[in-house]
């Protein structure tokens, strides 16, 4: 029966847009976030696909998911965008404050990890922040978890962590023992006691996900967090830097729709196109971050399944960041953060 | 005697800058003020938040401010002395050349020769950096001031008999004085607001005022943003109208002399 629905889900998306056919002014502007690779793999596995499909023109676009830009377009009802990748926390406060459309439309979500379709949005992928080192700063022991990023004496080196509460808390809380699944609520005082040790250490914050690979291939620190998939689309030109997933946090990202689109049809049909499982496995080959929908591990090679977030060894070592919690607290993690940075 | 027309073009001349200002700066602060009533208050006056940043950004700002013209004095000096040479035109060259690189062109480049050194993602290294992007402001406005130096005076000085350090002394520093308060006055206040280049040559560890402001508008907590920004500029007000109100009394002073 599942089956049937998303059949007709994928029906009607091909007949909608060959109703749209008439029409070809029609235009959708996709918003995605950050660029390179990234951006790459959403215009590849989605963008020109789904123009070549229907003939429907995208623009595609990059933004660094500041929440603030969305917001301020929605309240003055200036909304140029149609589809916009969204974080998780972003996710769960935009639908509290009222700034998503509801979707027309969904895919069948039988397929689909618990929890990554809303009426609201579908989510795309989970995308993770890893422990990575530089091979040739540990020719010996390798350091693989957070217990070794904060023990300076067997793994000694410059270290960097994003500039951000949100996942540095975690580390800090498993470095000191507890365990990733009793992480939440945070406790932030035992969390910023066990950062205090660490900061010494910590020759760079970093800002953006290009950095940490940079800093660890030019040498400038020995071991870092980072990005899974700015390391996976390294490829074979990768040759100095290892990651652990032991307790490395993966966080959702979603496809909303912002409310005053004017093209909400075509925007629903473009996420549903989008969840397919073909086009989320060739996203994952290009990105390295793990496809939502279970069915995309058929259509991906071994040898890059592995390398997944979703990916089930992968999902067993590492945990979810819980954005409710953070959606709460983020506010005063912020202010608590900058502080304690300056300390 | 001026005449009517004069005497209104004048006052009309004093009463546009004032007109400008409480369009363009009173009203969207008092405006500011109103819908962020319930945030901003004389409680983050008095205790105010990120109280450590501003020190940072304020010290920052200051040693990039005196380094600046105290290391492009001398150059202004140099062009000024080779005014009617090919010389003066290379030294402005020189540097004018910096400027035309992009900022980002910049700080990556510094960030990678940096390197090589033990200063990479240090307070040194935002120092430095700051005070290359600076420095060729500093300079322009101090050639401006060099400029204005008449030959006369000069010419008199030798006359009496002044050796060159006195009539440096006493003629050609004093004339320069007041562009180097503007130049002090000019990168002080354009540095404060700096945050690109903290964050990237520093490796995000000294955060200014903007690089705060900005975390919070990146997470859409506005108010928060809003109500840092409006005590920083209370701040920054009350000390740059001491400090103003200081130079213009000697200015003042100076001329009833």
């Amino acid at each position: 029966m599942k089956r049937l629905l998303y059949l007709f889900a994928v029906v009607q998306l091909i007949v909608g847009c060959h109703g749209n056919q008439s029409n070809k002014s029609t235009k959708i502007t996709v918003v995605s976030y950050g660029g390179g690779s990234y951006h790459q793999s959403h215009v590849d596995a989605f963008i020109e696909p789904y123009k070549k499909l229907t003939g429907i023109n995208i623009d595609p676009l990059v933004w660094n998911a500041e929440y603030g830009k969305l917001k301020t377009m929605v309240e003055n009802k200036q909304v140029p965008w149609d589809v916009v990748e969204v974080t998780d926390a972003q996710f769960i406060r935009g639908k509290s404050e009222n700034l998503f459309e509801k979707l027309t439309l969904l895919p069948d979500t039988s397929n689909f990890i618990k929890g990554t379709v809303n009426e609201y949005g579908v989510a795309n992928v989970y995308w993770t922040t890893v422990l990575a080192y530089n091979i040739n700063s540990f020719p010996n022991r390798k350091p693989s978890t957070w217990k070794d990023f904060w023990n300076v004496k067997d793994f000694p080196g410059k270290r960097a962590l994003y500039d951000d509460p949100r996942g540095n808390l975690e580390f800090a809380l498993i470095a000191d023992g507890v365990s990733k699944d009793s992480l939440y609520p945070l406790d932030i005082n035992r969390a910023f006691n066990k950062l205090d040790e660490i900061k010494p250490y910590i020759k760079v914050w970093w800002k953006d996900g290009t950095q940490p690979v940079q800093l660890l291939n030019d040498k400038s620190v020995d071991l870092t967090s980072a990005w899974n998939g700015r390391i996976f689309s390294l490829g074979s030109a990768n040759t100095q830097i290892e990651f652990s997933w032991n307790g490395a946090v993966s966080e959702l990202d979603w496809w909303v729709i912002p409310r005053g689109s004017n093209n909400i049809e075509t925007a629903s049909r473009f996420i549903v196109f989008a969840s397919e499982p073909e086009k989320m496995a060739k996203q994952a080959q290009i990105v390295g971050y793990g496809p939502v929908n279970k069915t995309s591990f058929t259509y991906i090679p071994d040898s890059i399944r592995h390398q997944l977030s979703t990916f089930q060894k992968n999902w067993d070592a590492s945990f979810v960041i819980d954005s409710e919690w953070w959606s709460e607290n983020e506010n005063a993690m912020m202010k608590r953060w900058i502080e304690w940075k300056s300390k | 005697m001026l005449s009517v027309k004069q005497n209104l073009s004048k006052s009309f001349l004093r009463f546009f800058p004032i007109l400008f200002l409480l369009i363009f700066f009173v009203m969207p602060i008092l405006l500011w003020i109103f819908l962020n009533q319930n945030l901003f208050s004389i409680h983050s006056i008095i205790h105010p938040p990120f109280f450590k940043q501003f020190w940072v950004t304020g010290l920052i700002a200051l040693i990039t401010a005196v380094s600046s013209v105290v290391l492009s004095y001398p150059v202004a000096l140099l062009w000024w002395v080779n005014k009617k040479t090919k010389w003066s035109v290379t030294i402005v060259f020189l540097v004018f050349v910096p400027i035309i690189l992009g900022l980002l062109t910049r700080n990556y480049a510094w960030i990678s020769i940096l390197s090589y050194t033990p200063f990479q993602y240090s307070f040194e290294a935002v120092i430095l950096v700051m005070l290359y992007i600076f420095i060729p402001f500093a300079f322009f406005i101090l050639i401006q001031g060099f400029g204005n130096i008449s030959n006369n005076t000069l010419e008199a000085a030798k006359i009496m008999g002044a050796n060159i350090f006195e009539s440096y002394g006493k003629v050609i520093f004093p004339q320069t004085l007041r562009h180097i308060n503007i130049a002090l006055f000019f990168v002080f206040a354009n540095s404060l607001c700096y945050y690109i280049t903290p964050a990237m040559i520093g490796g995000g560890k000294y955060d200014m005022i903007g690089n705060i402001v900005w975390k919070y508008v990146d997470k859409g907590l506005f108010a928060e943003a809003s109500n840092i920004s409006l005590t920083f500029i209370f701040y920054v007000l009350t000390i740059f109208t001491a400090v103003l109100f200081f130079i213009f009394r000697r200015r003042k002073n100076n001329l009833s002399r």
